[in-house]
């Protein structure tokens, strides 16, 4: 990762005030915080880099650490670390306090060892809560989970893993396409001690049935013949329930819709209740007529007239 | 508080008994998100009213879209 000018993400001048630095902080918050961009993964990203410019540029002692190390940070920080062992070793031994030889330690520094968060806790270490205004609530994540709508029927459990953790949750029958429930506190880490963010999972409904759904009812088209229309009859229907046999009415005509009650989807989260099913019948008229079927196709429709 | 639940922002539960407010937990988030904007960002009680106003706008559109794409999907495969 490369290094992050925290001035160029305020956008301000590397003299800029307290002031000035605290009113471009908070022009960029306004329009980058998480709650103004709900289900925004770049603002969120934008805005945790803001907050952590802001943290930085606005304690003077940060501030000043920061301009003092730049960009040459893991070498500062090795150095630090190196006069702190050698004033140690020193006191021990009664050395001279004057040899603090730096020409005895070479330390190398890379362009490419600069990472943002090593960069942050390497100087900082992990500073905690300074005030209340340095602590946020964690992002929230949104994520999207596929259902078939045959598994969408019954009330049943499923497990997945989010951020390393493993999660399970009981998904009540009858949720919808697009329907949404909330995980408090599953979601990204607070910042400086904040609270976890929520998990927001949406429920992706694939329609793997043969069945339209409308809400809590659903809707089938089934064939009959056309002597069973006329005659009436019964034919065997497969719901997601089991199979039911319908009673089709002598002179069924095409498009006939019939309704089965309760024989439809489950509404959510309130048990043995359920929507409607309705059939709407189309009549098959016969095709590759015998010739007798024929010959008394004509002797009815001889007897209209 | 009193100026939040004035501008219907946030809701509380009145004990008669002993005359205490009390909170539901999901007003809580509400109340955090509310002092943020007021705190962090510098914005007034009236932006924040105005906030609030448009993000329930926009869940209300965000669930009537998901309603017509359900809709839709009768109609085209």
């Amino acid at each position: 990762m490369e290094f992050i000018d925290y001035y160029k993400v305020l956008g301000v001048d590397k003299n800029a005030s307290p002031e000035e630095i605290k009113k471009a902080y908070r022009k960029l918050a306004r329009k980058l915080h998480p709650d103004l961009n709900p289900n925004d993964k770049e603002a969120g990203r934008k805005f945790q880099q803001l907050n952590e410019a802001h943290e930085v540029l606005s304690d003077p002692e940060k501030r000043k650490k920061y301009d003092q190390y730049g960009a040459h940070w893991k070498a500062a920080s090795q150095q630090q670390e190196a006069r702190a062992r050698y004033q140690q070793a020193g006191q021990e031994a009664g050395a001279n306090p004057f040899g603090q030889d730096w020409s005895q330690e070479h330390f190398t520094y890379s362009a490419a060892d600069d990472v943002f968060s090593d960069f942050f806790s390497s100087i900082f270490g992990n500073a905690g809560t300074r005030r209340r205004s340095s602590r946020f609530k964690g992002q929230d994540i949104h994520a999207e989970m596929p259902l078939r709508l045959s598994e969408a029927y019954t009330t049943h459990s499923r497990t997945f893993s989010v951020n390393g953790k493993n999660i399970r949750i009981t998904i009540p029958a009858g949720v919808e396409n697009g329907q949404e429930i909330r995980l408090k506190g599953y979601g990204g880490a607070g910042v400086n001690g904040g609270p976890n963010g929520d998990l927001y999972i949406t429920f992706v409904i694939n329609n793997d049935t043969g069945f339209m759904r409308k809400g809590n009812d659903l809707y089938k088209q089934v064939d009959i013949d056309l002597y069973t229309a006329v005659l009436g009859g019964t034919i065997t229907l497969n719901t997601l329930d089991g199979a039911v046999k319908l009673k089709v009415k002598p002179e069924t005509q095409n498009g006939t819709k019939v309704r089965l009650k309760g024989k439809g989807f489950p509404v959510y989260k309130k048990d043995n209740q359920f929507g409607d099913l309705y059939i709407t019948y189309n009549v098959l008229l016969p095709r590759n007529l015998t010739a007798r079927q024929k010959a008394l196709f004509e002797e009815l429709a001889k007897t209209t007239k | 508080m009193d100026n939040l639940q004035e501008r219907g922002l946030l809701q509380f539960v009145q004990d008669e008994e002993s005359a205490s407010r009390y909170m539901l937990q999901d007003e809580l988030q509400l109340l955090e998100k509310y002092i943020d904007f007021y705190y962090e960002l510098g914005i007034n009680m009236e932006g924040i009213e105005a906030i609030a106003h448009l993000l329930n706008q926009m869940q209300d559109m965000k669930e009537q879209m998901v309603q017509l794409q359900n809709r839709l999907k009768l109609y085209e495969p």
